[in-house]
């Protein structure tokens, strides 16, 4: 990574850590959580990875095949990793284990899309090869 | 899958990066391959082979149990 690289991704980073830092003190100070600050945090963090790894922070650039395998790898992987993650946030915060004493009906659903959006995607993406 | 790609480029007297250069790839992607990490393309394996001026069969050698699989 050259240097003007490395100082967009440590301006990056500043600006997640302030957004971060915004949020908890908000929370902390006022007792609000600021959903637009939780957002663009997540958005930061996301830009400053990608810069990481890609040197972009939309995570294009130009790519040969071992770059194309890591991401296709790495979306495999995260997505599982995206469906354990939905489910511990929804049963964690319901604080119930009974599926039937869940009130977060949207969160529920995004568990359960988790579940079939592979197979559906994969259902309609092995059309192309027959 | 094995491969002799680091037998062949020493015997040419390529680095990885010129090799890479070569094929229009990383340095990275050729150093994994090397190392028996990922399976190159088709395409790539014999952009691999006629840049180090020998066949596909020459350089790559199959494994009995199918070796290391990309997916």
């Amino acid at each position: 990574m050259d240097k003007s690289k490395k100082i967009v991704a440590i301006l990056v980073f500043g600006v997640f850590c302030t957004l971060v830092g915004v949020t908890l003190y908000k929370w902390v100070r006022f007792g609000t959580i600021d959903g637009g600050s939780i957002f663009f945090s997540f958005t930061a963090l996301s830009y400053f990875l990608n810069w990481l790894k890609w040197g972009n922070h939309e995570g294009g650039g130009e790519k040969d095949e071992l770059d194309r395998h890591i991401e296709t790898q790495s979306a495999k992987i995260g997505y599982f990793v995206l469906m354990i993650l939905a489910g511990l946030i929804l049963f964690i915060s319901e604080g119930v284990s009974n599926l039937n004493d869940i009130k977060n009906f949207p969160l529920l659903i995004v568990v359960g899309l988790t579940f079939v959006t592979l197979p559906i995607t994969e259902l309609i993406y092995s059309k192309k090869y027959k | 899958m094995e491969n002799r790609i680091k037998e062949f480029r020493e015997k040419n007297s390529l680095s990885q990066g010129k090799l890479a250069e070569l094929c229009n790839v990383s340095r990275q992607t050729i150093n994994a391959i090397e190392n028996n990490k990922y399976d190159p393309s088709l395409q790539l394996a014999f952009d691999i082979a006629s840049n180090l001026g020998t066949t596909m069969e020459e350089l790559f050698i199959r494994s009995e149990n199918g070796g290391k699989r990309n997916g």
